[in-house]
């Protein structure tokens, strides 16, 4: 049996660690500007976006607690954030959509992956691999929401579910 | 030396081509593949000094695949290398189980995975 | 062992001051002759890139104030070497013109704190400096070798050219070797 207990996504500490995981891995992979932001900023910030955005969700399996994190965040920063990991040179032809998207995948893994693991050092998991579309629609912020991020001046929001076991293994493909 | 990236994104396997290109490593080759399964083939078919791997990938997994090499016990000479989000003590006990050289958690910076790569590149047999 | 400039106490391995060539905010400045020492004072939350080529021996150092020349233009036109985006690859192509081969090349960063005494300053400028420098030096395929970088304290940085040390100081007080 697992030992690890579900988080309390509603509680103020679930939002501040997915956003300390957020900041690291901003940080660390994509020398990114990174501050958590209240609802007004955050809304600001989605407005001023006249642009498509790409939202990724992963899902894991840490024990007997499973879920779905995902986040969204505007095409231009996902070609910034490109940019900065790859070391990209501007002069270079622009990323195309596979590669936004295989980028954008890899932000959420490791952002999940970041806090899966300072939730519970010892247990391991699972992360299916991430699905990315893009979306016209500014993405809401709902019950769902645990952080409301400023990367570069551009918006991000990261959404976690917790679903019940039955689905997540079948959505997940555990 | 030959070097083999496992990890199901293709951005992360350039980026750690990348960093392998930058650094003064005598590297001859380096080959990719996006999961355990595409790996193994590689390793049945040409020499690979040195395999870094993701854990979390479809199909066979990173510690499948590394199961799988120890099972075999065709590539006794080869470094292995995790790469992976998943930072557990459990995983890392998993990974000393199966001969694992170095451990790297991601997110990492350029300068950490050269270090691992220097490190890991000073077992490699000549 | 130089010898201590009058009035002062010496410091372990103090570098000569008559050789010394000051880098002052938003300026670059390159050493290869051997007996010369790069000097930067006062960094808050500028951030320094020390260069050192030990083949070519070639020392170059930049102190930039801010991250990116977007946040004022027109400044960033006459002063490139004021903004890390601008200023690292300066550094780079007029290092290049004295010998230094980016392969060859260690870098270290100093600086990046958060002074409490930053009127007119947008928030964590530092932080902001050393993510710019770090970005923009792996956007030219440079590892960062060592730093002495954040916290609250200015700092001065000695990069000597013919060993390519880097001293960094807390007032005269030296703190670290990077």
């Amino acid at each position: 049996m697992s030992s690890v207990k579900p988080p309390d996504l509603f509680s103020p500490d679930a939002g501040t660690q997915v956003a300390g995981a957020v900041v690291a891995v901003a940080e660390r992979s994509f020398f990114a500007d990174v501050q958590s932001c209240d609802r007004g900023r955050f809304d600001d910030l989605a407005a001023a976006i006249d642009d498509s955005w790409l939202v990724a969700m992963v899902h894991f399996r840490e024990g007997d607690f499973a879920g779905a994190l995902s986040c969204s965040l505007p095409q231009d920063l996902a070609r910034n954030l490109l940019d900065a990991f790859t070391g990209r040179d501007p002069q270079e032809p622009d990323p195309d959509r596979e590669a936004l998207f295989d980028l954008v995948g890899e932000l959420s893994n490791m952002i999940c992956g970041t806090w899966l693991t300072r939730m519970a050092m010892a247990q391991t998991f699972t992360l299916s691999r991430p699905v990315v579309e893009f979306t016209r629609s500014r993405p809401a912020v709902g019950e769902d929401t645990v952080a409301m991020m400023a990367i570069n001046d551009w918006p991000l929001l990261v959404s976690v579910a917790c679903l019940g076991e039955d689905s997540a293994a079948a959505a997940a493909g555990f | 030396m030959r070097i083999l990236i496992v990890d199901d994104s293709a951005m992360m396997r350039a980026l750690i081509k990348r960093v392998i290109g930058l650094t003064e490593l005598p590297v001859d080759e380096v080959v990719e593949a996006a999961n355990g399964a595409e790996a193994l083939r590689i390793l049945e078919s040409r020499e690979v000094d040195l395999l870094l791997t993701d854990v979390n990938m479809p199909g066979m997994t990173g510690v499948e695949l590394l199961r799988e090499i120890s099972r075999l016990r065709k590539w006794p000479h080869l470094v292995r290398v995790i790469i992976s989000t998943d930072g557990s003590a459990s995983r890392r006990d998993e990974a000393a189980e199966l001969d694992v050289r170095c451990y790297l958690e991601k997110p990492f910076s350029p300068e950490v995975l050269r270090n691992v790569l220097s490190q890991a590149a000073g077992s490699v047999q000549s | 062992m130089s010898a201590p400039v009058a009035g002062r106490a010496p410091s372990w391995n103090a570098p000569d001051a008559s050789r010394r060539i000051v880098v002052g905010i938003g300026e670059l400045a390159v050493a290869d002759g051997s007996e010369e020492v790069l000097v930067t004072y006062g960094l808050g939350s500028c951030v320094a890139v020390c260069l050192f080529d030990p083949v070519a021996r070639v020392a170059a150092m930049l102190h930039f104030l801010l991250p990116e020349a977007r946040i004022n233009p027109r400044r960033a036109t006459e002063q490139p070497a004021a903004f890390g985006d601008t200023g690292i690859p300066l550094l780079l192509e007029t290092a290049a013109r004295h010998g230094l081969k980016k392969n060859r090349t260690r870098v270290r960063l100093v600086g990046g704190a958060e002074v409490a005494n930053n009127p007119g300053g947008p928030l964590a400028t530092g932080r902001r400096n050393i993510l710019a420098a770090r970005s923009v030096l792996w956007r030219y395929g440079l590892f960062v070798d060592a730093e002495e970088v954040g916290g609250a304290a200015a700092r001065t940085v000695h990069l000597v050219a013919r060993d390519g040390r880097v001293l960094v100081f807390n007032g005269r007080e030296q703190i670290k070797e990077i």
